[in-house]
């Protein structure tokens, strides 16, 4: 079941998926026995004529040993969640000096990211607005201030294994960065699922020339990349390898917000750390 | 009507006195059965409109939508484009025109469908038919009394609870549309219209509520008062039937719990009609959002326990009588109960986790509710061994019986996941959310709710259910249910959100179209269903085969009524010699000892 887990791109998202994985396999092999239990003792101790029930009032010994057990069992799986938690949720243990700080604001049914520009402080001439994109560079250090402007909302990075809900008139400090590889890559599968957004291709026959852009649909053997202006579609097969730009993920809103709640939604674009470079020698130009 | 030779009341009442504002705790338990059944209808009726929705989304819903010619072209073909001809010439703003036109759910609409299908469900089906339905006919029955201790109150108390429905259906019916902020109303976008657009809708849901919140603390009273005071001579607190513990922990609950939503109801009414801002955070100052979480989830973590604590004794009740063996771990049942009471006052934050609390307040949140896993097993453990080495009959109400553990044993494992801080913050508002809830309200309660109605039914009627009705819905409700639900976890691993209308607006939810769709026909399926219960319960109620005054040799007391029990229930009050689950004994020859039956031989005596 796990295997529909979006693909995980945060350095704390492993830790969520591991104890999602550990969890997985108590609950499944906890079902099995319950169930498996039951199903024979429907099956043995079914009615059969002739044959009375025996009077069994309960046992205090099981009844310990069954609650100390699953004491147990849920008090060690606390302790291992309290410290992935903290490391996401508390203030005090996020990593200091990050590379990238924003402030993202929910209002009906859009999500405003403003960049303090290179003062670094928010409210000056240099802030930027964007509506619905967020730009970091990969692997970089992120701090957002989130807020809202109406409504609650809630701030959803499925791939980075992030939610916060984001409140009116409150500002809320969540972190995240990226663990990604930009290394070009040889398997073509899934890129799409995997966040390829802005790539550069080099096709196998060495003497056509390299092609950039970005990946608007994704088959099987077939991508479709917009070039320039133009839509260009490429078989994966006459493809030598792949080295990306630019990843993008959806920011859903996962808090109900009004009529447009559904669809309200913003991209992550995380960068290469060129690529990134020269998306903010473009905005703030020197 | 039916003549009634068996009552022995002596003079006749007036079918008004007898069938409408009767004060007789059976005929109220029953008013509140068929209530809850009518707006399970209407709960569930509104989850297919909006199931359509998801698996086909912006599409025309079937039979009363528009064909597609008509939505190209104008061009009318079938009898539903005339019907949308009709409503689009007319100058009236008709309802149909601005909730779903040409039979396209728009997403306003969309909101204020799973606001009421939840809404409903919880407050106007799940509660009154677990509560005020067999809170009422079993309570004075199962402890041996005549009646309830203040019967004016509890005509009272169904009364309000019709009264609230009516306040709920007008809402349906009010410019702006009901409702839209979610059954859990959060705050602002509850706190004001400007955010929703809804008006009176919103304040209507919260009148009724509120209403429903009086008639539930009547109720409560009434059975707290009636539990301690008026057991009949033997039965002490340790010989109570499980569901009567269930009842009663659950009237507790509801006493401290509502008043707590009645507070928060009445401080969102002021906000929005008398311009105080307590759930809305202005630059100027005012109130705060999380001040409506903390007080709703304070009311609604207990609110949960109340949905299941009744079907786990009616489970109880189920599994031993048709295992013929005592309930494994009586006391430890009783005590489960109770620390799930208890412990569920403190947990209400992991409804919160992704909310900005300190983290330091989610580790306190996760522990307690990790805990309360804790009574839940045991409880399963002690189902299991009361089926352990006993003489099982499956029954339909086994059957039932049955489905209610396994399928609360997932949604208690899938509780879990969420108690977990960190995969919380993934599967939080996720359809992951949307599984656990029906797993333990829907295969939980209502299960118990069908089997307690076939296991009572003798007794409330004189008639059997039919049995091979009952088994086939049974098994079209189990199959159809696991069906529509259990995909609904999948989708909450892939990140499928809740409370969207249209999945296909997200690329990482693409894949999920085909289990949307799946799930959807498989809703439809448990839906139709329903309509089998439905007619097996009327049918049942004048063709049904005859019952004998015990059908089921079960040894509570509701059993030495006579059938169809009389007005003030016993004609002379049993006396109670022992514990409910008095089966199989060994050295008897039956393998059933009724409470009330007197010992033989006083030397063995003594509990
Ligand atoms: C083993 C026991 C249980 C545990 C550990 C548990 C845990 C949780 C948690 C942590 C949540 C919040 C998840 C989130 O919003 O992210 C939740 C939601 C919920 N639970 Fe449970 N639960 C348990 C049993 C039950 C039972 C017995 C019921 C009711 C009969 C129930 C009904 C609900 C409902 C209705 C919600 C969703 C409320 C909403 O947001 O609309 N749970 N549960
Ligand atoms: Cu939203
Ligand atoms: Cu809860």
């Amino acid at each position: 079941m796990l295997q529909w887990l979006p693909e995980n791109v945060s350095t704390f998202g492993q830790g969520v998926d591991n104890l999602f994985h550990a969890i997985y396999w108590l609950t499944v092999v906890v079902f099995i026995l319950v169930m498996g239990t039951l199903i024979v003792f429907l099956i043995k101790y079914r009615h059969q004529e002739g044959k009375k029930a025996d009077y069994i009032e309960g046992s205090t010994t099981l009844e310990i040993v069954w609650t100390v057990v699953t004491t147990v069992i849920v008090f060690v799986l606390a302790m291992f969640s309290y410290p992935q938690w903290n490391n996401i949720k508390s203030p005090t243990q996020f990593p200091e000096n990050p590379d990238v700080v924003v402030q993202v604001s929910g209002k009906q049914f859009n999500w405003d990211m403003t960049y303090p520009g290179p003062d670094n402080e928010f409210g000056t001439d240099d802030d930027l607005e964007l509506e619905n994109e967020l730009h970091v560079p990969m692997n970089a250090v992120v701090h957002i201030r989130l807020t809202a402007e109406d409504v609650i909302h809630s701030f959803f990075v499925p791939q980075l294994r992030l939610k916060q809900d984001a409140l009116p008139n409150r500002f809320i400090n969540v972190w995240f960065q990226t663990e990604l590889d930009d290394k070009p890559i040889q398997n073509f599968e899934r890129l799409k699922a995997k966040g390829y957004f802005a790539v550069t291709l080099t096709p196998a026959d060495a003497n056509t020339p390299l092609i950039s852009g970005t990946i608007l649909k994704e088959t099987e053997d077939t991508l479709e990349l917009e070039v320039g202006d133009e839509t260009q579609t490429i078989s994966k097969a006459n493809v030598k390898q792949l080295a990306p730009k630019v990843w993008r993920y959806e920011i859903p809103c996962a808090e109900l917000c009004g009529f447009g709640h559904s669809g309200m939604l913003g991209y992550l674009n995380v960068h290469t750390q060129e690529s990134y470079d020269a998306w903010v020698q473009e905005r703030w130009p020197q | 009507m039916h003549d009634n030779e068996h009552t022995e009341h002596h003079h006749e009442e007036s079918f008004i006195r007898k069938y409408i504002f009767s004060l007789d705790h059976k005929t109220i338990g029953k008013q509140f059965l068929i209530y809850g059944l009518i707006m399970f209808f209407v709960g569930g009726g509104l989850a297919l409109l909006f199931r359509w929705q998801l698996a086909y989304p912006d599409q025309p819903l079937p039979i009363i939508g528009a064909s597609q010619q008509y939505l190209d072209e104008g061009e009318v073909v079938t009898g539903a484009d005339r019907m949308w001809e009709r409503i689009y010439e007319s100058d009236k703003e008709e309802w149909l025109e601005t909730s779903m036109p040409s039979g396209v759910i728009t997403p306003e609409f969309y909101n204020m469908l799973f606001t009421m299908h939840a809404t409903i469900m919880v407050f106007f089906v799940v509660v009154p038919i677990l509560v005020g339905a067999f809170g009422n006919f079993l309570i004075p029955l199962m402890i041996g009394t005549r009646d309830m201790a203040f019967p004016i109150l509890n005509m009272l108390s169904f009364w309000l609870a019709v009264l609230a429905a009516i306040v709920m259906a007008i809402g349906f019916f009010v410019p702006g549309g009901h409702a839209a902020a979610g059954w859990t109303g959060y705050a602002p976008l509850s706190a004001d219209p400007q955010w929703t657009g809804v008006e009176w809708g919103q304040n209507l849901w919260a009148i009724s509520l509120l209403i429903q919140g009086f008639s539930s603390l009547v109720g409560s009273i009434n059975y707290i008062t009636t539990i301690i005071n008026m057991r009949a001579p033997g039965m002490t607190f340790f010989r109570m039937p499980l569901v009567i513990w269930s009842l009663f922990i659950v009237a507790i609950l509801l006493l401290l719990a509502f008043p707590v939503l009645s507070s928060a109801l009445a401080l969102l009414i002021f906000d929005r009609l008398a311009g105080t801002t307590f759930f809305s955070a202005t630059a100027e100052g005012g109130g705060d959002p999380l001040l409506w979480q903390h007080l709703f989830w304070f009311f609604g973590h207990p609110e949960v326990y109340i949905l299941i604590l009744p079907g786990m004794g009616i489970a109880s009740e189920l599994i031993a009588v048709f295992s013929r063996k005592p309930i494994f771990g009586y006391r430890s049942m009783v005590w489960a109960m109770i620390a799930i009471a208890f412990l569920g006052w403190i947990v209400w934050g992991h409804h919160m986790f992704q909310s900005g609390m300190r983290s330091e307040m989610g580790n306190f949140f996760m522990t307690t509710t990790m805990l309360i896993a804790v009574p839940s097993a045991i409880k399963t453990f002690n189902w299991l061994g009361t089926m352990f080495r006993g003489s099982i009959r499956f029954t339909a109400p086994m059957l039932h019986g049955i489905a209610f553990v396994s399928m609360f044993v997932i949604g208690g494992l899938s509780g879990i996941y969420m108690a977990n801080t960190p995969v919380d913050i993934f599967i939080h508002d996720t359809y992951y959310i949307v599984a656990h809830i029906h797993y333990v309200v829907f295969g939980g309660s209502l299960f118990a709710i069908f089997g307690g109605i076939i296991f009572w039914f003798p007794k409330m009627y004189g008639r059997y259910m039919n049995d091979a009705l009952s088994k086939i819905h049974f098994w079209l409700t189990f199959i159809a249910f696991n069906c529509t639900f259990f995909p609904m976890h999948i989708l909450g691993v892939g990140g499928h959100m809740r409370r969207i209308s249209n999945p296909q607006q997200y690329e990482f939810l693409q894949v999920f179209e085909g289990m949307n769709i799946f799930i959807t026909m498989s809703a439809f399926t448990l839906g139709f269903a329903q309509l089998i219960l439905v007619f097996n319960y009327f049918w049942s109620m004048y063709k049904g085969k005859v019952a004998e005054q015990n059908p089921w040799q079960v040894n509570t007391l509701e059993w030495e009524a006579p059938t169809p029990v009389p007005h003030g229930n016993f004609g002379q009050i049993p006396t109670v010699y022992r514990g409910p689950y008095e089966y199989s004994v060994p050295g008897e020859e039956e393998d059933w000892t009724p409470q009330a039956q007197p010992e033989h031989a006083p030397a063995t005596g003594g509990d």
